[in-house]
């Protein structure tokens, strides 16, 4: 194992959805926990067959790669203290951001595709741009933005406001 | 959510996670959006209720937390606060009163419309301050006020619906109760009943509850300090004293409801904060029969006890109940530990106060807490008894804060932690009121002091008299270089021996 990960020049291959074999540095490749896993079950030397990735598209999993070959240095995350650190900014580095810039559909399919690869950074920093585009809007510039039907009851819409009301931040 | 919204590609869980990242007002909008996005928005929503206090004392608040957990919320709640809507109210009233302000019914909701007009909307800055004081009140306060008190405190005054302001409590309480007999007729006893099982299935429900806060009560010392001295310093009214302890007791009802629910649902929180009546380091007593207490404790990791009692105005009333001792026996998994106001000689304690620790194993504490008046006079049993504690648990101690430390015998402190002989990582001594007439049992020898922590954090703590003194004490050659850490609020100072200071 930590032979296989000092090997920084190994290559190895993945099939998206559509078939389409993508080679990748190995060590990007590992930014997915999933195909870690994967290799390391696989014991680090028979990696010359192509990893299949059924839930993943060509242009999904190219953007997804890019991302991990920009941020294939980071430390590995802390698993410990997720909770409150990491939820209470909703900051993106200037690089995530530009990255993010997508329309919404592929904005979401990047979010699957780092839930399902669980790449635990990148998930957060598509949840979090998610978070910003609803951050300070209205119930209903929220609708426009995500184009989504209000499928309340006048009652029940009134309901809630109650509850919100009564739920306040003190 | 319609088939040609793309955010409809995501999965539940994810779109839970986003909105965790978003604070309560937005998580409040999302609720809004729609049906999908309104079950989303529960785990986010049971994260930031703990930010809500929830008045245990009014009808309105007990049934909105009731229909909130019929829909799904309680699982996600990890925190709640409970505090006792009443008090905040009657002070408001009582507030308006000292101003000379009609508190009747309708005079205080005017009041609160004007203040309501004035303030817009806005959550301004402390700006807004002035604008609300004004309603009602001169330029000498205003600007008194603008001083003294904190916009967020003023705010709890002025958020309250004016219809809430006069309301029927849950329960309702008697003077010239002790224990039970503080639900004095039968059905008072039936409303307590009631209301400890309904928060008990609440409890219940709660199945990822660790944390219970009952809010910081308000004591009259702190009151007095904060607005009535700012208002009215001469013409201190006199029912005062007699609807401070009504209010109290309100408090420590709420409180034994709580224990009792805790109790009675088997939910045991980890991190429990709630007022006695009286503590003194390893003893508690309530109003709550210590068979609860003993129950709801029994799972406690964290635990902060605030005395009820305002030593300054308030007689302890009489409770039959024999004081909970915190031993290793009845609260096993107790790590940290937070005492405030402590009582004091002073005060004199009842005698079931004074301090022998208990027989068998002492607690194992890493984190200790106390934040009090006096402490004993050096060399009295208070003093001694706090020595015997602290030293019950030096092998485990990491942690530890001392607030107000008039009386310490310091060398026979110290002596607890000598150099490399205890797990003590943080000293934190604080609000020592240089220069004072005791000061002179602060002036302990800076080198011992430092041999007793890797890290000492003074806070509040007057600098020109802690250099002089404890500079002349560091002798000569002695190589601390950096010598002590000095945490004045917000920057933090470095105190060479040469009495020169660095900011960070």
């Amino acid at each position: 194992m930590a032979s296989a990960s000092t090997d920084a020049a190994k290559v190895i291959k993945v099939t998206t959805s559509d078939g389409i074999d993508i080679t990748v540095d190995r060590q990007v490749a590992e930014r997915s926990i999933l195909i870690k896993n994967l290799l390391e079950d696989l014991g680090g030397e028979s990696t010359d067959e192509p990893i299949p990735i059924p839930n993943v598209n060509e242009a999904v999993m190219k953007k997804v790669l890019e991302w991990c070959e920009h941020h294939k240095a980071d430390p590995p995350a802390s698993q410990d203290d997720d909770s409150d650190s990491r939820k209470k900014s909703t900051d993106i580095e200037e690089w995530d951001q530009k990255f993010m810039q997508v329309d919404q559909e592929m904005l979401f399919e990047i979010i699957l595709a780092a839930n399902y690869l669980d790449i635990k950074a990148l998930l957060d920093v598509g949840c979090k741009t998610v978070a910003n585009m609803i951050k300070g809007k209205s119930p209903d510039e929220i609708r426009k933005t995500f184009n989504i039907q209000n499928d309340f009851t006048p009652e029940e819409e009134d309901q809630i406001r109650r509850e919100n009301e009564w739920a306040e931040d003190r | 959510m319609e088939s040609s919204s793309p955010i409809s590609l995501l999965p539940s869980e994810i779109v839970d996670n986003v909105f965790t990242f978003l604070g309560f007002a937005d998580v409040k909008n999302v609720r809004l959006v729609c049906r999908g996005f309104h079950d989303c928005a529960f785990p986010a929503m049971g994260e930031k209720f703990g930010s809500t206090v929830i008045d245990l004392y009014s009808k309105p608040g007990v049934e909105m937390l009731k229909g909130l957990m019929r829909k799904g919320l309680a699982p996600h709640v990890k925190m709640l606060r409970f505090g006792c809507g009443a008090i905040v109210r009657a002070y408001l009233g009582y507030w308006f009163e000292v101003m000379g302000v009609d508190v009747k019914e309708g005079g205080v909701g005017n009041l609160e419309g004007r203040v309501e007009e004035k303030d817009n909307g806005q959550n301004g800055d402390d700006g807004k301050l002035a604008d609300r004081a004004k309603c009602f009140t001169d330029e000498r306060i205003v600007s008194e006020v603008e001083q003294r008190i904190s916009r967020r405190m003023l705010d709890q005054y002025f958020r309250l619906p004016a219809e809430e302001v006069f309301h029927q409590g849950v329960w309702t309480p008697q003077p010239g109760y002790s224990g039970e007999d503080c639900y004095p007729s039968d059905e008072h006893r039936i409303q307590k009943d009631l209301a400890t099982a309904t928060l008990a299935s609440i409890f219940s429900s709660c199945t990822n509850l660790r944390t219970v806060h009952y809010c910081k009560i308000f004591s009259t010392t702190s009151l007095y300090g904060l607005v009535i001295d700012v208002l009215g310093p001469k013409a201190f009214p006199v029912g005062h004293y007699k609807f401070e302890y009504e209010q109290k007791m309100v408090h420590l009802m709420t409180v034994d409801i709580i224990l009792r629910a805790l109790a009675q649902s088997h939910t045991f929180v980890r991190d429990l904060r709630i007022p006695v009546l009286v503590t003194y380091l390893h003893t508690l007593k309530s109003l709550t029969h210590t068979s609860v207490l003993k129950e709801a404790l029994a799972k406690t990791e964290h635990l902060q006890l605030d005395q009820a009692s305002d030593g300054h105005w308030v007689p302890e009333p009489h409770s039959p109940n024999s004081p909970l001792f915190l031993t290793l026996e009845t609260v096993p998994f107790l790590k940290h530990l937070r005492l405030e106001s402590l009582g004091n000689e002073e005060q004199q304690l009842p005698r079931w106060l004074e301090i022998s620790l208990p027989p068998g194993p002492p607690l194992r504490l890493t984190r200790l807490t106390l934040q009090g008046h006096k402490w004993g006079k050096p060399g009295s049993k208070m003093d001694m008894g706090f020595i015997a504690f602290l030293f019950s648990m030096r092998s485990t101690l990491k942690f530890l804060r001392l607030c107000k430390m008039y009386f310490l015998n310091w060398p026979e402190f110290l002596n607890i932690f000598p150099k490399g002989g205890t797990s003590l990582e943080e000293l934190v001594l604080e609000m020592v009121d240089f220069p004072d007439r005791y000061a002179v049992n602060m002036l302990v020898p800076l080198k011992l002091l430092y041999a007793a922590a890797s890290k000492i954090s003074m806070r509040d703590i007057y600098l020109n008299r802690l250099k002089a003194h404890w500079m002349a004490m560091v002798p000569p050659g002695d190589d601390f270089g950096m010598l002590m850490m000095i945490e004045m609020s917000e920057s933090i100072y470095y105190l060479d021996r040469d009495g020169k200071l660095y900011g960070e």
